[in-house]
């Protein structure tokens, strides 16, 4: 925690108050023969666990397949692929907590604003995995590479290519499969095996994408939980005690918090607003929006 | 102001004890509620409306088809994983109790020990190859002690099968016939000492058969699985009629309505309908062609089953038919254009309140007793009878379907099975994929649907993260063991050859 008096003059001080926090953490045992514990499970698809040997607040789902080289790997049909087994796909523990605050004062008028930083954690978005399983998310209905819209039917010209007017993705990855021993195979686009990655050419239908968010990889549902959030602004005023008579230290003061929030990797949602119950944190889905309040004081002594 | 504290010494330790709360549970209502769990959390509309009758393909979605294509809900395979676990928690408990010195003799006011430990033992055989037939190899032997051994290994299917072998006949042995099973709580059979008996040799032979196909070489204590299913025959112990079926009723007042009834009108959901595959079977149709050049014709073709009508409703709007299913496997936008007016829901007797769930019926046996005799025409008809007349067909319309009904042979023997097994969620997918039938089953790639305009719908398997040609093989196992057991999950699914769709379970020639 760091305090500044950045300016003091005779009717003006400016304060700054710094606060800092960083955790790094490591679970290192549980109870005899338990190698992990689940803290929370997600409605659909992901738990948050601690895990020996891992840091706190571990999240697993299924990850994209991926060939040695960290490369994805898509089917011949063009989708993604999801691995077998549930990977840790993300943490939940920030990198550092920071809160800012700024204070002037001048004369009798007073002013605040804080400052709240996150980041460095993740958070799994059941929002985002059913926004974009039943269409309402405006990525659902995004512009792809050739212009037009991803829900366009995806067209093929006489000769195999695709139209310019297609919607539909195309999504970054090589053709390949998995083998029974857990290894990456690469293939050609008619499923034939091949020495060498070949980049995915085959375009996926919009709807087909979104589902795939829900049917595939969970991965595609975390998101960095980061954030910076006007926490608070504060201004008020006291009346000069020459005035009020009696009545001594009367302060009118106005108040707002949670006015903006900005950085967020999924804008559609408050990073904050996740289901944070006791050890459960970095689930988020089904929580109501997060409110801006605004509010009014009066003060005074006798 | 003043502080005052007071102390006490005085019994101290039973401030904390419950009055309220037993200490030790009587065995009986143990075993009621095993029952009623076990049937709550399997023919539901979550284990079995989204999970069994969908691969059975005799129950399918009109709303949201995402599970019909094979993308099923990991919290529901989780939730159905844990409910058998910690049922078969409450059995092991009413051996103990049954078993101890210390409790043994107050819990034999509730019928004989032994015969409470055998029915106990018998309910437990019936759930783990339940549930080994679904997943393959999963913990039994080291699975009933949590607080010493919070990470079983799993077994293989091969000894877990050797095991139920054992327990069945082990528990068929120890019951006295001149005692009770349970005074009271046992809302299978009241009681009755023989039915138990009858229930214990009858699911004996449902595991050996299982095994008669593709291990049918492997011995048991020297015997092979046909010859303890021929032993179970000579011994005349068995079901003999459907009086001796193992049904738990519920009951029409709230709580304890059926699970179906609570789907459709306390959860007033109406996303089930009767599958079109199904109905097709009955209407004594033929399936749309499949597309791929596999024969997928009705072995019963031109026969009407008089069933239909009994376990479908009418639709309410006839565009397609006045019995029509849903066919199976369309994406959602195509069922809905179909939707829950035009195909046929489960008939009110279905959804009655009062509905039993069936754990095991005589039909069954009739028809296993029919395979084990090279698929004796005799036993096969009997079994149609008996199936017919459970669901309360009458007499006349009987005799005149068996007078029709082509002769025993293995697909009219596994086909009729398979109608006589409904309701009863995953059994009909589980013989399917022992015997192949019925080959009216739809498989991923081919034609589900015919629309009147010509164009057709293909059964699409998108859900699945393996390619299938056919229907799974198996269920992958839940995704908490991946976490929570982990080297035991990782060396079971190498040994099964990968935990996916694909990898046959051992008695079906697997690993």
């Amino acid at each position: 925690m760091l305090n500044l008096v950045p300016i003091k003059m005779k009717d003006f001080v400016w304060n700054m108050s710094i606060n800092y926090s960083h955790n790094e953490n490591k679970v290192v045992s549980l109870a005899k023969g338990v190698s992990n514990l689940e803290l929370g499970v997600a409605p659909f698809n992901a738990t948050v666990n601690a895990m020996v040997g891992k840091s706190y607040g571990t999240i697993f789902g299924t990850d994209f397949i991926k060939d040695a080289n960290g490369n994805i790997i898509v089917g011949t049909n063009g989708r993604y692929l999801a691995t077998t087994t549930v990977k840790p796909i993300g943490n939940v523990m920030p990198k550092y907590n920071m809160g800012i605050n700024n204070s002037f004062s001048y004369k009798g008028i007073d002013f605040s604003f804080l400052i709240d930083v996150q980041h460095g954690g993740q958070l799994f978005s059941t929002t985002y995995m059913w926004g974009m399983y039943s269409g309402i998310l405006k990525e659902s209905a995004a512009t792809n590479e050739l212009g037009n819209n991803i829900r366009d039917a995806v067209v093929k010209n006489e000769d195999g290519t695709y139209a310019s007017t297609s919607g539909g993705v195309l999504l970054e990855g090589y053709y390949g499969k998995v083998n029974t021993d857990g290894t990456v195979q690469y293939l050609n686009a008619d499923g034939t095996n091949s020495d060498v990655p070949v980049k995915n050419t085959t375009r996926i239908g919009g709807q087909r994408y979104c589902w795939d968010v829900y049917g595939r990889a969970q991965k595609q549902n975390i998101f960095s939980s980061d954030y910076i959030k006007l926490r608070e602004i504060r201004i008020g005023y006291t009346i000069p005690s020459k005035y009020t008579g009696m009545i001594k230290n009367i302060r009118i003061s106005a108040f707002g918090r949670n006015l903006a929030i900005w950085g967020q990797d999924l804008k559609h949602i408050d990073p904050e607003n996740t289901t944070s119950s006791g050890n459960i944190q970095g689930i988020e889905g089904g929580a109501l929006p997060s409110l801006r309040t605004f509010g009014l004081n009066l003060t005074f002594e006798f | 102001m003043s502080l005052v504290a007071f102390g006490c010494t005085k019994s101290f330790e039973d401030t904390n004890v419950s009055p309220n709360s037993p200490v030790d549970m009587p065995t009986y209502a143990l075993m009621t509620n095993v029952q009623k769990q076990l049937m709550d959390n399997m023919r539901d509309e979550w284990w079995g409306g989204r999970f069994g009758w969908l691969l059975d393909q005799q129950i399918n979605q009109n709303n949201y088809t995402t599970e019909d294509r094979y993308l099923f809900r990991q919290s529901v395979n989780d939730q159905y994983w844990n409910t058998i676990y910690t049922t078969c928690t409450d059995l092991q408990e009413i051996i103990r109790l049954n078993t101890e010195e210390a409790t043994k003799g107050k819990m034999s006011a509730y019928g004989a020990n032994s015969n409470q430990i055998a029915a106990a033992m018998v309910l437990r055989s019936w759930v783990i190859q339940n549930l080994t037939d679904i997943y393959g190899d999963v913990p039994f032997s080291q699975a009933w002690d949590a607080v010493n051994n919070p990470s079983p290994a799993y077994d293989n299917q091969k000894d877990i099968y050797a095991q139920l072998l054992k327990d069945l006949t082990d528990a068929s042995a120890m019951i006295d016939l001149n005692k009770p099973v349970f005074t009271q709580g046992d809302e299978l059979y009241g009681g009755d000492a023989l039915k138990w008996k009858k229930f214990a040799n009858s699911l004996k032979m449902r595991v050996a058969l299982r095994l008669t196909t593709h291990r049918g070489d492997v011995t048991f204590d020297g015997k092979t699985p046909i010859q303890i299913i021929n032993e179970v025959i000579e011994s005349g112990v068995y079901f003999e009629s459907n009086a001796d079926n193992a049904v738990f009723t519920y009951k029409t007042g709230t709580p304890n309505q059926a699970p179906l009834y609570d789907a459709y009108f306390i959860q007033a959901r109406t996303d089930f309908a009767i599958c079109n595959q199904f109905v097709v079977l009955l209407k004594g149709e033929n399936p749309p062609a499949s597309g791929t050049g596999r024969d997928n014709t009705n072995p019963f073709l031109g026969l009407a089953d008089p069933r239909l009508p009994i376990l479908a409703a009418p639709t309410t709007d006839p565009e397609y038919g006045t019995y029509f299913g849903m066919p199976y496997g369309m994406q959602d936008a195509e069922s809905k254009l179909i939707g829950i007016n035009k195909a046929s829901w489960p008939s009110d007797k279905l959804l009655a309140p009062d509905f039993g769930c069936i754990y095991m019926d005589y039909a069954e046996v009739c028809f296993m007793i029919s395979e084990a005799k090279g698929y004796d025409d005799g036993w096969y008809k009997k079994g149609i009878r008996a199936s017919m007349e459970y669901w309360g067909v009458d007499a006349a319309a009987i005799d005149s379907y068996i007078a029709a009904v082509p002769a025993a042979n293995p697909e009219n023997v596994a086909t009729q099975k398979y109608i006589a097994l409904f309701e009863q969620a995953h059994q009909p997918w589980i013989e399917y994929r022992r015997t192949g039938f019925p080959k009216t089953m739809v498989r991923p790639g081919e034609v589900t649907f015919v629309w009147p305009d010509g164009h057709s719908t293909i059964f699409e398997a998108d859900g699945s993260l393996w390619p299938l040609t056919d229907l799974p093989r198996r269920m992958t196992y839940s995704q908490k063991e991946q976490t929570l057991n982990a080297d035991n999950y990782t060396a079971a699914a190498a040994r099964i050859g990968g935990d996916t769709f694909l990898s046959k379970v051992w008695w079906e020639g697997g690993n």
